[in-house]
């Protein structure tokens, strides 16, 4: 009887766990009237991880800030990019036990927002 | 008590694995569309406001002279905002924009220009929201070579295969190899085909001063076809012996 009960448990677990490998970020900077030095915007993974990283950066006309986004690869080389008000997507590689920074520079005109959203890839 | 216990393990793994379910799914099809068409709510307007990232894929038959522009709108916390993909001539054309939208307000598609035979336009997204409960619709595929030291060239490898129906994915691609002085660059194929029977091969090459290509790009695969993998040398000959590099490529399938 309770292994016919644990077995119709373990029917529920194996769908769920067809798409059990993704996982979110995301890290929301609201109503940011400075900019901000390098920022974690998710915990280190314990493995090497794949993200897709969109970063949004909503400002006033006149604004100049720009979002630097940073992390390690697998090999251990620091990368990094910047977002000059708009859009990016990023397919990153991240090293196990290190984190994917954000931070922001230029001039704020009043405040901006800037959201950061992913996913985490996991086999 | 040991019954206890299995039962405690096994509802752990079942609340860790609804924690997916912030991931929402967007999608809205125009199929064989043959007249443009005006503004068109793409999903039900959020409640509260939120971030999207959303993918358009835009094709017409082979042959067909169709010189289109679709057009996607939102308004976020600052305004309303709009981007542009053409379509002129036989490649399909697709793009992945981040969005955020206003609670309560509309995200729309509309197309523009001069109509061929016809035209598909294909919207998918995806929204991210606070955790819930219950499961995401979204599937996931994934191939990783990982400290690979040889091109696959001229073998192919199949990362995934579409269900019967004509499908959408999103596809995250990065290749990377560590800064070498042999000149010795390691590219990648990603090879699929559309609706169309077309095929699509998109390319992202590792730099040898150590810098990763990204791509990240939708892609429309017919039923029951593969999308699929070969690495290669940029310098010629394609075989043979690499410099170790990493490539791993995720897919979002909806």
């Amino acid at each position: 009887m309770r292994r016919t009960f644990l077995a119709v448990i373990l029917l529920f677990i194996l769908p769920a766990a067809a798409t059990a490998s993704l996982t979110e970020v995301r890290q929301d900077f609201l109503q940011q009237t400075a900019t901000f030095s390098a920022t974690p915007v998710m915990a280190a993974p314990a493995a090497d991880g794949s993200y897709l990283i969109s970063v949004y950066l909503d400002q006033p006309v006149g604004g100049t800030v720009g979002a630097t986004i940073a992390w390690t690869d697998e090999n251990g080389a620091a990368r990094q990019y910047q977002v000059l008000g708009g859009t990016g997507v990023f397919a990153v590689r991240l090293m196990a036990g290190t984190t994917l920074t954000v931070a922001t520079s230029g001039t704020v005109e009043g405040s901006y927002n800037l959201f950061i959203d992913g996913m985490g890839f996991w086999n | 008590m040991r019954f206890r216990c299995s039962l405690l393990i096994a509802l752990v793994f079942v609340i860790t694995l609804q924690a997916n379910a912030e991931l929402t799914r967007v999608a809205k099809d125009f199929i064989n569309q043959t007249k443009t068409f005006a503004a068109t709510k793409v999903m039900a307007s959020p409640t509260a406001n939120g971030s999207y990232l959303m993918c358009l894929w835009f094709n017409q038959p082979s042959g067909s002279t169709g010189n289109l522009v679709a057009t996607l709108k939102w308004t976020d916390e600052q305004g309303a905002h709009s981007r542009n993909l053409a379509l002129s001539g036989s490649v399909p054309q697709s793009s992945v924009f981040p969005i955020r939208v206003l609670a309560k307000s509309a995200v729309t598609v509309q197309t523009s220009g001069t109509v061929g035979a016809s035209y598909d336009l294909f919207v998918r997204g995806i929204g991210f929201w606070v955790p819930g409960s219950g499961s995401t619709s979204l599937s996931d595929y994934h191939t990783n070579l990982l400290l690979w030291s040889n091109a696959t060239y001229p073998n192919k490898q199949t990362v995934l295969t579409a269900p019967a129906a004509d499908t959408s994915y999103l596809l995250r691609v990065n290749i990377n190899e560590p800064a070498n002085t042999s000149n010795d660059s390691m590219c990648v194929d990603i090879v699929s085909v559309d609706e169309y029977s077309r095929k699509q091969t998109q390319t992202a090459c590792a730099s040898d001063d150590g810098s990763p290509a990204m791509m990240t790009f939708p892609v429309r695969v017919k039923g029951g076809t593969s999308v699929q993998l070969v690495t290669y040398h940029f310098t010629p000959p394609k075989w043979g012996g690499s410099p170790t590099y990493n490539l791993t490529v995720d897919v979002i399938g909806f």
